[in-house]
């Protein structure tokens, strides 16, 4: 199912691939998030399961649904591998488009955490402009301060953590464009 | 015939050879923004001096009406000449001649290449631009990859050899390269990959371009598979001459000492700035690096991935030597599994080649994680253990600041056969930092304490002042010198002129058993 959902004047659509014990796979504009849903127990009556095929083992849970997509959930550096089970092949649901859509790896412009750790300072706010190689942020890990640094030259489109956030390796701290 | 007509048929011959697959396949080539074989192997070495081996050479296959398709030389230029002035190997890949595929035919040339590079000691350097198998040849091309795969092994560590991609690598052929001890690619004309995106999309369903999927910086960044990307064919083969520089002939020679201005007493105050003392700041490690070489200049090696080890090449008082360094801007200098990998490939090609290594340490220990232990982080890390321990090349560490638990004894240390450790005033080296050591040791003390928290601080305190410095390890000879910052240059020049005759060996074995 595919919805057009506007935040703050900015849409996203919106893909619900698949939920599974108040876990639901969503892609916003192409990119897949992890989503817990709090009141699952209460709606479950009413949702159907779809292909356990398409949740990967190691999906990580996340916070509650957000009214932006501003905390996402760790994304696993792995594409979700279809099962080589032949028997839950067929489970696949029949969308027209093969789900789940084909994903980039890390698309140009995310500031990603290299390392887990703890955002110490953002350094930027949204619409500055930051060049190649500009400190954008700064982060403990092992016990020292890193320099988290912008992977090109544009401006900051959206920043996804705050101080003290946690963020996993992977993590997008930032979209540059 | 008399003579002059013998020699305008032999000049008929070389002409046409010359041609390649032709005018406008030469064109195409050249429109694609990539040179030619020739091109590159005359930009390559020094000016007339290449000699060529089997410039008539052609393909034996009869099959889909191949035998009317013959270009002399089938599709790969072969031969020998002198880069600076030493002797190299060379075969480069016409992609203008049956796209530069690889005929048993064509095989035969660069193992005939390799054979005699392995007889008389010389480097052999590889340019690859082949639209892969030839197809024609059926079980006949794998052949021809296979002799190509077992020479490049057998001449691992006894000649260097240097790959560059310059065009496409697909399949079986990008195994070759991956066997050779250095691999260059020049960025938006030359991608390696076994399967292409095509394949990629139906099996694993990720919509990837070539560019992303196995192009220059996808190697140099991602799979480390590439150590130097290149924007175009022209730097691409200056940083070959360049590389090749620092290196020896084969296993039996030391690498060419150059001459220098650069003073050897040289002092570099601005190291000790460089260096903050707060052991949570970061610091680039590649400016105390460039500060103690020759002429500040550093030649870096896999500068794109795994960040957090800087390895790369350099001189000191004209002496070439390898740089393995951690680096604290990136990632905290952690040793994760690709910092593990790429150190302990560098020191392994170093050990091959009789080049000295330098050492810079700034370690907080290993990468924790689940993603790092079930990546194997274990046998990773123990590669670079073994990569140290087994190398007979004189080796001098720095300690700039933190030498931390196992990572301390891996960065070739006393006791790994580390021949000098040298540290700065502020080093430390220890098990874990004060706070981590304190809260294990002293636990029971601090919850018994009337202020837990002062109790800690006094504790973290104390256990600063006992192991936070090099004087513990000085105490017991694991260090041999604490030095002035300022002074590193000079005290590396020192110990490693010292270590020029250095003779050690490892036990008589068929080989170690490196844990891959």
């Amino acid at each position: 199912m595919k919805y057009k959902i506007a935040v703050n004047d900015r849409t996203f659509e919106v893909e619900i691939n698949d939920i599974k014990e108040g876990i639901a796979q969503v892609n916003v504009d192409g990119r897949p998030y992890d989503v817990l849903i709090e009141n699952y127990k209460d709606i479950a009556a009413g949702s159907k399961t779809l292909s356990p095929a398409l949740v990967p083992a190691d999906a990580p849970a996340s916070g509650t649904i957000p009214s932006s997509p501003a905390k996402p959930a760790p994304i696993s550096p792995k594409v979700p591998k279809p099962a080589t089970d032949t028997a839950a092949a067929p489970a696949k649901p029949a969308t027209p488009t093969p789900a789940p859509a084909p994903k980039k790896v890390q698309a140009a412009g995310e500031i990603v955490a290299p390392i887990p750790g703890r955002i110490l300072e953002i350094k930027v706010n949204v619409g500055d402009p930051v060049a190649k190689g500009q400190t954008v942020a700064t982060m403990e890990a092992m016990k020292m301060e890193n320099n988290i640094a912008s992977t090109m030259d544009g401006v900051v489109q959206t920043i996804r953590v705050q101080k003290d956030s946690e963020v996993a390796t992977g993590e997008v701290i930032m979209i540059i464009e | 015939m008399d003579s002059k007509e013998i020699l305008d048929k032999l000049e008929e011959k070389n002409r046409a050879a010359m041609e390649g697959g032709g005018p406008d396949r030469i064109q195409k080539q050249h429109d694609s923004g990539k040179l030619t074989a020739r091109e590159r192997i005359d930009k390559l070495l020094d000016d007339g001096t290449f000699v060529e081996f089997d410039r008539f050479k052609v393909h034996r296959c009869t099959d889909f009406g191949m035998e009317k398709k013959k270009i002399p030389g089938d599709g790969v230029v072969t031969g020998h000449g002198l880069m600076n002035g030493r002797q190299v190997f060379v075969f480069a890949q016409d992609f203008t001649a049956h796209g530069g595929s690889l005929s048993l035919a064509h095989a035969e040339k660069i193992c005939k290449v390799l054979q005699h590079a392995m007889r008389v000691g010389a480097p052999v350097i590889g340019l690859n631009d082949s639209g892969g198998a030839r197809i024609q040849e059926g079980v006949m091309s794998l052949a021809g990859y296979g002799d190509i795969f077992l020479l490049n092994v057998l001449a691992s560590g006894v000649i260097p050899q240097i790959s560059a991609i310059m065009g496409p690598s697909a399949g079986g052929a990008v195994y070759s390269p991956a066997l050779t001890d250095w691999v260059f690619m020049v960025e938006n004309t030359s991608y390696m990959f076994i399967t292409g995106p095509e394949v990629v999309k139906a099996v694993t369903r990720e919509d990837v371009t070539m560019e992303e999927l196995g192009g220059a910086m996808a190697h140099s960044a991602k799979s480390g598979v590439a150590h130097f990307p290149c924007p175009d064919d022209e730097t691409c083969i200056d940083k070959i001459r360049e590389l090749m520089s620092f290196l020896p002939q084969n296993n039996m020679e030391d690498p060419p000492r150059q001459s220098t201005d650069d003073d050897p007493m040289r002092r570099q105050e601005n190291i000790r700035d460089i260096v903050p003392s707060d052991p949570n700041k970061p610091y680039d490690m590649r400016n105390v690096i460039t500060a103690c070489l020759d002429d500040n200049y550093f030649f870096e090696v896999h500068e794109h991935w795994a960040p957090s080890i800087v390895v790369g090449f350099g001189r000191f008082d004209g002496m070439a030597v390898g740089v393995v360094a951690n680096q604290p801007a990136a990632m905290a200098g952690v040793l994760d599994i690709n910092a593990s990998n790429k150190g302990a490939r560098f020191v392994r090609f170093c050990d091959c080649f009789n080049i000295p290594l330098v050492i810079f340490e700034d370690v907080p220990g290993f990468m924790p994680g689940t993603h790092q232990e079930h990546g194997g982080i274990i046998k990773h890390g123990a590669k670079l253990i073994y990569a140290f321990a087994e190398s007979t090349v004189p080796r001098v560490t720095v300690i700039t600041r933190k030498a931390y638990g196992g990572a301390y004894i891996v960065m070739s240390s006393k006791h790994l056969r580390g021949d000098i450790i040298l540290a700065y005033p502020n080093a430390e080296i220890a098990v874990m930092g004060a706070d981590g050591a304190v809260n294990i040791i002293c636990r029971s003390q601090i919850k018994k304490a009337d202020d837990p928290e002062a109790e800690r601080q006094r504790l973290i305190e104390d256990y600063r002042e006992k192991f936070s410095n090099p004087y513990r390890a000085a105490e017991h000879g694991y260090i041999d010198e604490v030095i002035d910052p300022a002074d590193t240059r000079l005290k590396i020049i020192q110990a490693l002129r010292m270590l020029s005759n250095k003779r050690d060996s490892n036990p008589p074995k068929k080989h170690g058993n490196i844990p891959l």
